[in-house]
């Protein structure tokens, strides 16, 4: 039987159920909610200011008065909202011929293509995070990918508007080489570097960088040097000590290839994952979600819309490690 | 769509200008300047931006007594020479002419109407 004008409202409700479980299933495989703050604001420019963390305490003599602690530092970072937004259409043919089957994909789609591009915007900033100050995002805009230090995201000299101390982010392996390909060596020396890391003012704030990205090109040789029982690919008889250190390995497979089509399945991060949301910031202004028509047109096609807003950069970038592969 | 501080990290050295971050190699340069030559980071910024690179480069800008321009002046020049690619139909040569013969104009107005006046 065909769709009529009086079916309207029971086929929206159809459509919200397709496109809601759609979004279910791929908001379960949105492997960047879980590295950058997604979390909502109604601010159209998302301000940040982070702090480096105050100073030590000093020795004070009697009755003199305490020392006051610095609190203007850290930078400061704005993101700016922008709208995403399709639409699909429900075609007279479609409903007069009750074509259920295509409209169920039509609607799932539409909820896949946006999260599909929300998790490759997402890492994307990750894999173009090593050179220049922007690049062409999933969405055809420009992105910057510089942190709020005005440093690219992962680089050997990140500053501070304290003092000249630079620190890096740059994976590297224990003779000193940045970039290495995945490997036992550099992932426990990152796991050392992120330990020892000191902040502006000298004071030791441990980044317990427990999470390992890797691409799915990548995944298998992680799993067998992060699980095995011994030291991998080696007749060692040592246990293997990553398997505490590390306690997820993440397979993000839309590391592997960027938005443009480039390959990006040797680069490989680590991350903390306690603190990496402070570093990895994409407030959303509204989640994608579908409108039904509000006229019909000409056509006599029912126009269902679908938006969102969001936006995306990279704050103190201390609580993520990467690694190009390249060395 | 984000943004960093550029005006605020330019002002303490640590971006090109309120228009860019370093380069790579910049930053690279910035550094050594300020952790080989004992400089401070806005300053070795403005050698930076001046041309000079490398520590050898700030000796022999020590010796030839090279005092780099500010970033302040750097932005102001920079305008200046924008403003003059974008000036269009009136050369800068011209502009003096005109506003005098605009003048003559308007004193020639009042030397008559005071003659009609008499």
């Amino acid at each position: 039987m065909a769709i009529l004008k009086a079916d309207f409202q029971s086929l929206t409700e159809k459509l919200n159920d397709w496109y809601n479980e759609a979004s279910r299933d791929a908001i379960a495989d949105w492997v960047g909610k879980d590295y950058y703050d997604v979390g909502e604001t109604d601010w159209e420019v998302f301000n940040t200011l982070n702090l480096y963390g105050l100073g030590r305490p000093s020795r004070v003599a009697e009755g003199a008065q305490f020392p006051a602690l610095n609190t203007e530092e850290g930078d400061t970072m704005s993101l700016t909202q922008i709208q995403y937004a399709d639409r699909i259409g429900i075609t007279k043919r479609l409903r007069k011929f009750d074509r259920y089957d295509q409209i169920s994909v039509m609607t799932k789609s539409l909820s896949q293509g946006f999260f599909d591009s929300i998790d490759q915007s997402h890492a994307d900033l990750l894999t173009n995070g090593f050179t220049g100050t922007s690049y062409t995002d999933v969405f055809g805009g420009t992105q910057s990918n510089v942190a709020s230090d005005g440093v690219v995201l992962f680089s050997a000299s990140h500053t501070n508007n304290l003092n000249a101390t630079t620190f890096s982010n740059l994976i590297e392996n224990a003779a000193g080489t940045a970039n290495p390909g995945i490997d036992r060596d550099p992932i426990v020396n990152t796991v050392s570097a992120g330990r020892k890391y000191r902040d502006p003012n000298n004071l030791n704030r441990p980044i317990k960088l427990d999470r390992l990205l890797v691409s799915a090109t990548n995944h298998d040789l992680a799993q067998r040097i992060v699980y095995s029982q011994g030291v991998q690919g080696t007749p060692n008889v040592d246990s293997n000590p990553l398997r505490s250190d590390v306690n997820s390995l993440v397979l993000w497979s839309r590391l592997d290839e960027d938005s443009s089509g480039s390959d990006k399945s040797d680069y490989w991060f680590m991350a903390d994952s306690r603190n990496v949301k402070t570093t990895l910031r994409s407030p959303f202004a509204q989640r994608p979600m579908m409108f039904p028509p509000e006229e019909v047109n000409d056509s006599k096609t029912w126009e269902y819309t679908a938006d969102m807003f969001y936006a995306m950069g990279a704050d103190h970038p201390k609580n993520i490690f990467g690694s190009t592969g390249s060395a | 769509m984000a943004q960093q501080d550029l005006v605020k990290l330019a002002s303490q050295g640590r971006a090109y200008s309120s228009g860019r971050a370093w380069t790579a190699e910049e930053l690279e340069s910035l550094i050594t300047l300020e952790r080989e030559c004992g400089l401070k980071r806005d300053i070795a910024a403005d050698y930076i931006r001046n041309g000079v690179i490398t520590p050898d480069e700030y000796e022999k800008a020590q010796k030839a007594d090279f005092a780099p321009k500010s970033l302040e002046v750097l932005q102001a020049e920079s305008v200046i020479e924008h403003s003059k690619k974008v000036r269009t139909g009136l050369k800068l040569d011209e502009a003096p002419k005109k506003a005098k013969a605009e003048k003559e104009v308007v004193k020639k107005a009042a030397d008559t109407k005071a003659k009609d006046k008499e």
